[in-house]
């Protein structure tokens, strides 16, 4: 081998003796472009952009020649050139306005190219999150058809995705799922969107992948940017929802600061992020009865390659929150801290085989405290959670294979003042395997398998086989079967509280059983180059063992296993990019939800539709978006005490629009303000939401990148 | 001319004069605010005459009836010698002068959890208790005096309620 490397080299040495070099540049930003494709075409030699963007083909001769750079989410370009150049060729591309090649990770726990994998995914860019001018997780989430705000018996507004309660719907960040329910559920009005790099969206069920809550689907909010170069970002957002901005002041409303540093060292990248945001006496803030609320973000990355084939990831990311309210009769305080560590360490050997070890430990308090102005504190309620993990997953890929087997070892503890004992633990071990098959580049099957092993309450085998077969280069057909679960919570299982108030009390049911799903999806994607994308899908899960509160007797309330319920649901999504300046995204969801008896279930929305138009003008630096959403008639639910069940609402909520608009005026390349005004048709509804009428922000950002 | 400013200075003070009658009309109402006990700890009853808690002679009722399936709710009632108007046309501060003996009406449980008037409402779909916006109007036909009434906060079993005697009956 090494003497027909000996021979190869000076003949292709006589052959080439010139150079071709160049640098390859967003033409949005100026940003040098590291890991693009770059090959000359007609042969065989090709290579990839360094870290500064930089590429070169040593002692090239034969002229002329056309060069191919491509890079995902950017527009191909192609180069010719005549003869040899002293100097560096500068290329220039250009985003797509429609994403083709998205790498995906949700649906397969490995990152592809979304047309490579047979799970339906969609995805929300950065690019979608920036659009939206959403600050948070749940603003955003609640602008997409398909999605809603409701509200829970035990208070407060949940999401309600696909017209199942958030709490089938297991919310990840990075893959791992987020501690700190409240109510069953995470808020998602705390995880906040300016850290955010994309959202993928799984629908149906997923345990077989990631366990418990996965039964509807699954939402992997992604923080890692992997960026390498060293880059200061700054943002800061003020806005005011009050009728007359005059009258209030700056004092009042809400602002927005973010921090972003990037510092390379040597093998080591830093990424540190810290963003605050207040809310003082304003409307969203006073339709939860409190005056204000201040969130406290501080994420951080190390990642450190060690070599090429062993690099180690360190993430810490801490939640602070804190709100106040105050009125005649009483003074509230709510603190929750989040804290979430992981190291990983991740392996790769000969042949395509890799290990990825992880230990996560995160923890939750939450403390609410209730005091009267003359000093009399009427609750101190601390809740405490504890989560330890440790998992490996071993990965083997091939050309037309991949193999995942992966073990998880899972502690929990949760403490409140509201459970039986004070404190309550529990313990899972989980084994999964997936293998991802792919047959003549047409047919794309995986098979997947779990095993999740919860102390010795239940145990929980989830399957999962996916399919996608690609018709041409612009239709793929994809489908999936799957089974999902969620394990009972600890307030569900151990909930020991006395509602003095209205005289009932509330007692767990250790007994209760893991609720259970059983679905398929069917999909047909269409891809026409960059110009035109369009997905169809249908869902159809069916839950079982579903857990409810019932009427034990007169006073006193406890949970059950009792419902089976279907949900149903049709999307199909439409992307066009008009021309150069103009593109639009289209989605359209009919939902069908029915209970037991096969009567609908409220709080199903049946019909939404949402759009977006953005326009942009790249030469005078403006960028305009226009999100719009129309939600169909619909009756939300309301817990009827006396029958001990969810019934519709006597009052229907009529059809609305929500519309979002966003411009932005880019100064110069480092420099952006914009202005946005949301929910401009001022609708509101003080019972469900939205809350929040009109309202006007102004928001700018920095970014200086070096290197 | 000298006249002329003579009579329309004294047309100007009567005016002034006039205008600061009313207004000391207003002024002169005390308008009391009362925060009641908290629930739990029992039923609280009120006294509008002393204007202090009274468990045997009392106008006003705040506790707990009994809402089906075990579940009590807070709820308000007036005593039966009280009778009950709802004046939503002016705002309650502004309120001053008695209406007219046909608009009272016994309470007939309107005042109370249920009820047409209720002065706390339990929301089905937000699961909060919130205060009515009516102002009540009661006339206590044993002593013959009339008082506005208007609920403004409920906090986990107080309630913060303002009232006044109006003039005129």
């Amino acid at each position: 081998m090494i003497a027909i490397i000996n021979i190869a080299i000076p003949l292709f040495s006589n052959h080439y003796e010139s150079n071709i070099k160049g640098v390859v540049v967003d033409a949005e930003s100026g940003e040098k472009l590291p890991q693009v494709n770059v090959i000359i075409l007609g042969s065989e030699f090709g290579t990839a952009t360094n870290e500064n963007g930089e590429f070169s083909f040593d002692d090239f001769k034969e002229y002329p020649v056309t060069i191919e750079i491509s890079h995902v989410g950017y527009k191909t370009h192609t180069e010719l050139i005549e003869e040899p150049r002293a100097s560096s060729i500068n290329i220039i591309l250009y985003k797509q306005s429609i994403e083709m090649e998205q790498l995906v990770v949700t649906g397969t726990r490995s990152k592809k190219l979304y047309k490579d994998t047979p799970i339906a995914t969609e995805v929300i860019s950065r690019k979608d999150i920036e659009n939206s001018s959403a600050l948070n997780i749940a603003d955003l989430l609640s602008q997409r058809s398909g999605v809603s705000l409701q509200t829970s018996v035990e208070g407060g507004s949940v999401l309600n995705v696909l017209g199942m309660d958030s709490r089938y719907i297991l919310i990840l960040i990075n893959g791992q799922p987020i501690t700190g329910r409240f109510n069953n559920r995470v808020s998602l009005d705390q995880i906040l969107t300016d850290q955010v790099t994309q959202i993928e969206i799984v629908k149906g069920p997923n345990s077989s992948l990631y366990g418990s809550e996965a039964m509807g689907g699954v939402i992997n909010i992604i923080t890692t940017d992997n960026k390498k170069s060293r880059e200061i970002n700054i943002s800061s957002r003020y806005g005011n929802t009050q009728n007359n901005i005059k009258d209030y002041g700056l004092r009042n409303g809400s602002g927005n600061l973010g921090l972003n540093i990037v510092q390379p060292l040597n093998r080591l990248v830093l990424d540190l992020t810290i963003n605050v945001e207040e809310i003082q006496n304003d409307k969203s803030v006073k339709q939860i009865d409190i005056d204000q609320v201040r969130k406290t973000v501080f994420l951080g990355d190390i990642n450190w390659k060690l070599s090429q084939y062993n690099k180690f990831s360190f993430r810490l990311n801490s939640y602070d929150q804190v709100d106040r309210g105050a009125t005649k009769l009483m003074d509230t305080n709510t603190n929750i801290d989040r804290n979430n560590f992981s190291l990983s360490h991740q392996t790769s050997y000969q042949k395509g085989w890799n290990i990825n070890q992880t230990i996560i430990s995160n923890n939750y308090s939450r403390n609410y405290l209730q005091k009267r102005p003359w000093g009399k504190i009427e609750k101190d309620d601390l809740t405490n959670e504890n989560h330890l993990e440790y998992e490996i997953l071993l990965n083997k890929q091939s050309k037309s294979n991949e193999f995942n087997v992966g073990l998880e070892v899972y502690s929990a503890n949760y403490s409140s003042d509201r459970i039986s004992s004070g404190k309550q633990e529990i313990t899972s071990r989980s084994l999964f395997g997936q293998y991802d098959l792919k047959i003549e580049n047409q047919l794309n099957m995986i098979f997947g398998i779990r095993y999740d092993d919860y102390s010795k309450d239940y145990r929980v085998l989830s399957p999962r086989i996916g399919l996608m077969y690609i018709f041409s280069d612009k239709w793929k057909f994809r489908t999936s079967w799957g089974k999902g679960f969620r394990a009972p919570s600890f307030m569900e299982r151990f909930i020991d509280w006395n509602h003095i108030q209205f005289n009932y009390l509330v007692m767990g049911n250790p007994d209760l059983k893991p609720e259970r799903s059983n679905g398929f999806t069917l999909g047909l994607d269409y891809n026409n180059s960059s110009k035109t994308q369009m997905s169809l899908i249908f869902y159809h899960t069916q839950f079982a063992n579903l857990i409810q509160d019932y009427t034990i007797k007169p006073g006193l309330l406890s949970y059950h296993n009792i419902n089976t319920a279907t949900f149903s649901g049709v999307e199909f999504q439409y992307m066009l990019n008009i021309s150069d300046k103009w593109d639009t995204k289209w989605g359209f969801n009919w939902l069908d939800n029915r209970d037991e008896d096969k009567k609908k279930i409220p709080n199903t929305i049946p019909f939404s539709i949402s759009n977006v138009l953005n326009y942009k003008h790249s030469n005078s630096g403006i960028y305009t978006s226009i999100n719009s959403k129309w939600v169909a008639p619909y009756k939300p639910q309301e817990y009827d005490y006396e029958k001990g069940v969810y019934t519709f609402a006597d009052n229907k909520i009529n059809g609305y629009a929500l519309i979002n608009w966003r411009t932005t005026l880019k100064i110069n390349k480092s420099i952006k303000v914009s202005f946005i005004i949301n929910n401009l048709t001022d609708y509101t509804n003080k019972d469900i939401g939205p809350f929040i009428g009109r309202a006007a922000y102004l928001e700018f950002s920095n970014k200086i990148k070096r290197g | 001319m000298n006249r002329l400013i003579k009579i329309s200075t004294l047309l100007m003070a009567l005016f002034i004069i006039g205008c600061e009658d009313k207004e000391a009309e207003n002024d002169n109402m005390i308008l009391n605010e009362v925060t009641t006990d908290d629930l739990n700890s029992g039923p609280y009853y009120f006294n509008f005459v002393s204007g202090k808690k009274d468990n045997s002679t009392w106008h006003l009722k705040y506790a707990n009836v009994d809402a089906g399936q075990g579940f009590s709710m807070p709820s308000f009632s007036l005593n039966n010698t009280l009778m009950l108007a709802i004046d939503n046309s002016n705002n309650f501060e502004d309120i001053a002068v008695s209406p007219s003996t046909s608009s009272f009406a016994p309470d007939g449980g309107r005042m109370g959890y249920g009820g047409s008037n209720a002065a706390l409402d339990y929301n089905m779909t937000t699961h909060k208790v919130t205060t009515s916006n009516d102002n009540y109007i009661v006339y206590d036909t044993a002593t013959n005096k009339v008082y506005k009434l208007h609920f403004d906060e409920y906090s986990s079993g107080v309630v913060i309620f303002r009232y006044a005697e109006l003039a005129g009956k």
